[in-house]
């Protein structure tokens, strides 16, 4: 008898979460409008629009829950009541694209609060979004002057010295992050990696991406570490990394073919970069950047002294390429494969 | 709702992280490095000759060092540099092989009383009984980081520019003792006892040619980069006898500074405006200024050596 109801207890235990949010999800929108029109009291009609606009801002309907959100600022409403309407709105408006009315509403919250870090991180974020990093980095420095072990406010600041090109700052910014906490999102780490690169710590970057690797085979990291190997002459180690991930993936990713190409190119295996780079010229029509694989075997051709060949590809390109920049290059190409 | 906050916040974050780190693969660029590792791999013959030119800025040359170090990063071969004043103290140093964290180093640590006998006392001296200030520990400062070095001795390529005080000529030190040269380039007229050398006394070049890209144009370059740290005459504070006396030097030779940078193939100007020519202390901020400079300038700057180099390969 005791193990039974013992299985009973568990098993109400085990399913009472998933009755709770299947009333959460059976709360649709219909029964939402039908709480707002029962409401009779300033507080039933808080809480019945506040329940709609989580609705609306799950569901992303933000044309929806912007009306709400306008209703709502017409009820009487506490203090943090207030504070999380205007957070509220201030999201509606970001992805409605009012930038300018979001950045409002993120201050009117900040305001509210000002010791609270999430307007100030969200406004940082809306600023390096629309370019405005100067006025980024004072709200992510804010951040950190109300909590300095806020590790989200402490990388988005090195994302802006990043995008500022102060690499100095950015990797002292990631490392300080990286102290914060273990198991930072990888992109993190590979930003780290860009900045130390930058800053000319070949190894540092190498040490960093060799331990991501260990767990993460990625594009962005197989080829920013092959990119680095490159750098440092260990051709058959980038070779290695690249090789390895356009065989396992099924995608023709040009920039893993070029890079391996050029590899080839530099190392003077000029067989192997004409047949990967014909490999991948046959099986992929797609018409965007196009002329780097043609220039690339143009190279190859010349260096295989099939200089007529080159040169008639040099301007195959020139007569398709809507790029000035490559125009003004391969003038000097056709001099050169004379 | 807090936890719904929370999820945005993730979101958000989540769609900004990839924004940030998204490869958009750019074929220009792409091509850009591909050239570039081509035309590094060349023989000294087959690359262009390239000559790095420093102005005069005071305080504001610790620039030149974070462009230096940019440089450095990208694998750019300087083959000359030629400076005037404190692009000349920068530009020996570099010349004489010491390594660019050190320079740094150097460039963060240095103050006044290192590099002259400035003081109250001889300050006052100077306003009453017009005994200009003495740069002998200028001198010796450099000496003390490259010794008594010999222009033919040194790495790379050097050259700076000094004026001949009683004449108004451009001298150009091209051989002989580097540190006194150096000392000669940066001797701040008016304030500084001239530099007695070969029977002429010599002030800073920056009189005559505060950015000495015709000097460089001399020595047959295929490439001209040249760093300008000049002050913007709009905005340098005037409020000492030091800061006053440069205004006026920068108002004269603002002319010749246009002309100059006209006839250079890429112009890197760091951010220092702000910074007064006197003021060593933000010597940390000028170089980390120059290092972006350099970073932004460096796309340019390849382009512009990558066609160079197929101009003097194909004559």
């Amino acid at each position: 008898m005791k193990k039974t109801y013992s299985k009973i207890l568990i098993l109400i235990l085990l399913f009472t979460p998933i009755f709770v949010f299947a009333d959460v999800f059976n709360n649709n929108e219909q029964t939402l409008l039908g709480q707002i029109e029962k409401a009779k009291t300033n507080r039933q009609q808080v809480v019945s629009n506040r329940n709609l606009l989580s609705y609306y801002i799950n569901q992303k309907n933000y044309e929806k829950a912007l009306p709400i959100c306008q209703k709502l600022l017409k009820l009487k409403l506490s203090k943090k009541q207030k504070y999380n309407l205007y957070f509220d709105i201030a999201v509606t408006f970001k992805n409605l694209g009012n930038v300018e009315d979001s950045i409002e509403y993120f201050k009117e919250a900040e305001y509210l609060y000002p010791k609270k870090i999430d307007p100030k991180i969200m406004l940082g974020k809306i600023y390096f979004e629309n370019a405005l990093y100067e006025l980024a980095k004072n709200k992510f420095y804010e951040a950190l002057q109300i909590d300095f072990k806020s590790v989200t406010a402490t990388v988005w600041l090195a994302d802006v010295f990043r995008i500022q090109g102060n690499f100095k700052l950015a990797l002292e910014y990631y490392e300080k992050a990286e102290k914060l906490r273990d198991n930072l999102d990888m992109v993190v780490y590979l930003n780290m990696a860009k900045s130390a690169k930058e800053l000319g710590l070949t190894d540092k970057a190498m040490n960093i991406l060799e331990e991501i690797y260990k767990s993460n085979h990625s594009k962005d990291v197989s080829l920013l570490l092959a990119i680095l190997y490159k750098e440092q002459g260990r051709f058959k180690d980038a070779e290695e990394k690249l090789s390895l991930l356009i065989n396992n993936t099924n995608i023709k990713d040009i920039e893993l073919y070029v890079n391996l190409a050029s590899l080839y190119i530099f190392s003077k295996e000029y067989d192997k970069a004409e047949k990967l780079l014909s490999d991948f010229k046959n099986n992929n029509k797609s018409n965007d950047n196009r002329e780097v694989v043609d220039l690339l075997l143009a190279d190859v051709y010349y260096s295989l002294s099939e200089k007529e060949t080159a040169r008639e590809l040099v301007k195959e390109v020139r007569q398709y390429t809507k790029s000035d920049y490559i125009k003004l290059y391969t003038e000097d190409f056709l001099k050169v494969y004379k | 709702m807090k936890y719904k906050k929370t999820f945005l916040i993730i979101l958000i974050s989540m769609i900004l992280f990839f924004y940030n780190i998204a490869f958009c693969f750019d074929q220009e660029v792409f091509l850009q490095d591909f050239l570039w590792d081509k035309v590094s791999n060349l023989s000294v013959s087959q690359r262009p000759k390239i000559i790095l030119v420093l102005g005069g800025g005071g305080a504001r040359g610790f620039a030149h060092i974070g462009v230096l170090k940019a440089l450095r990063e990208a694998n750019v071969h300087i083959d000359m540099i030629i400076g005037t004043s404190m692009g000349a103290l920068v530009g020996a140093l570099y010349c004489a092989g010491i390594p660019i964290e050190k320079i740094e180093d150097i460039g963060e640590k240095t103050k006044w009383e290192d590099i002259s006998n400035m003081n109250y006392i001889s300050l006052f001296k100077m306003l009453v009984s017009e005994k200009l200030l003495s740069t002998e520990k200028l001198e010796k400062y450099v000496r003390n980081n490259i010794g008594d070095l010999q222009f033919f001795q040194l790495d790379i390529p050097f050259a700076c520019v000094a004026t001949d005080i009683t004449t108004g000529e451009k001298i150009i030190f091209k051989e002989g003792n580097v540190a006194i040269a150096a000392r000669a380039s940066a001797t701040i007229p008016g304030v500084c006892a001239p530099v007695e050398y070969a029977q002429r006394y010599l002030v800073d070049g920056g009189l005559v040619e505060n950015i000495p890209v015709s000097v460089a144009k001399l020595f047959n370059p295929d490439v001209i980069i040249t760093v300008a740290v000049s002050a913007d005459i709009t905005k340098n504070p005037f409020n000492n006898v030091f800061s006053t006396l440069f205004q006026a030097i920068y108002i004269q030779g603002q002319k010749t500074d246009e002309m100059n940078l006209s006839m250079s193939d890429v112009v890197v100007k760091p951010r220092v405006n702000d910074i007064s020519a006197v003021n060593l202390n933000r010597a940390s901020e000028c170089i980390e200024a120059g290092f972006i400079a350099g970073k932004e300038s460096i796309s340019k700057i390849k382009e512009v050596i990558i066609k160079k180099t197929y101009e003097k390969n194909l004559q």
